[in-house]
């Protein structure tokens, strides 16, 4: 798994490359973390070259959007395959994140701050 | 015509990333579609995680066996461990209805192996658990 971020207006969009699984869990969820306690409050996280997520990669995005809603911030995700959308689905969480079909969709929603 | 490959791995999270690879190149050769390829792995993940972390009572070495079997229909995956006997699809649903900071650890991996595939059974045999889940194609 390799993570990447840049700016898109307002937002951090962090970017995870190969596989959110067992063993990248962990680390993604140190780096987003660390970006919210360093001031992030408008974060996408951008799946559109991730191929495969497990359950404790769906646990480590729980922690940062928790995290980031505590500080007064805004989540969202963006880049979902049909697997992945199919994934948050049945964890019912679905509903719970912001989600956006394209990350220019995302800069498009005007509740960025 | 059903093709099939066996892979074996170590109780090692450090293998997982390899068992991975050779599933998908597996599937990728045999035609499988990326909605095949992703169950499979996730079922795969989720399952052999669950043996690594508690099936064992000892700090030895322990071979895991995963079987797969592609027919023209169907993805078979078997999954033979020698840990102790545990049935991962005995475990209570987890209610996906709460918000997340009040769910249970656990049980979220399971709930995605019974709802991403078509079939999942478990029979303890001497001293293996076998694990055997299919995916209509």
């Amino acid at each position: 798994m390799q993570i990447t971020e840049h700016h898109e207006g307002p937002i951090l969009v962090i970017a995870v490359e190969g596989r959110l699984d067992h063993s990248g869990a962990g680390a993604f969820q140190e780096y987003t973390v660390n970006r919210i306690q360093e001031g992030a409050r408008s974060m996408v996280v951008d799946f559109t070259h991730t191929t495969f997520v497990a359950s404790m990669g769906i646990r480590a995005i729980i922690v940062p959007a928790q995290e980031i809603s505590r500080a007064g911030g805004r989540f969202g995700l963006t880049g979902l395959s049909p697997q992945l959308r199919q994934l948050f689905e049945i964890s019912g969480l679905l509903k719970v994140f912001n989600t956006y079909p394209t990350l220019a969709d995302a800069a498009a929603d005007g509740v960025w701050a | 015509m059903p093709v099939e490959t066996t892979l074996r791995l170590r109780n090692d999270f450090g293998e997982l990333s390899a068992v991975s690879e050779a599933t998908t190149q597996f599937l990728e050769e045999n035609l499988a579609g990326p909605d095949i390829v992703f169950a499979a792995n996730l079922a795969i993940e989720e399952l052999v995680t669950n043996i690594i972390k508690y099936g064992y009572d000892d700090e030895a070495a322990h071979e895991i066996r995963i079987d797969l079997e592609k027919t023209d229909d169907t993805l078979c995956i078997r999954i033979c461990d020698d840990g102790h006997e545990f049935n991962p699809f005995d475990q209570p649903e987890p209610d996906t209805s709460l918000p997340a900071e009040e769910r249970e650890i656990g049980g979220l991996g399971i709930h995605f192996v019974r709802n991403m595939l078509d079939s999942c059974t478990y029979l303890r045999e001497g001293n293996q658990n076998i694990v055997t889940i299919t995916k209509k194609l």
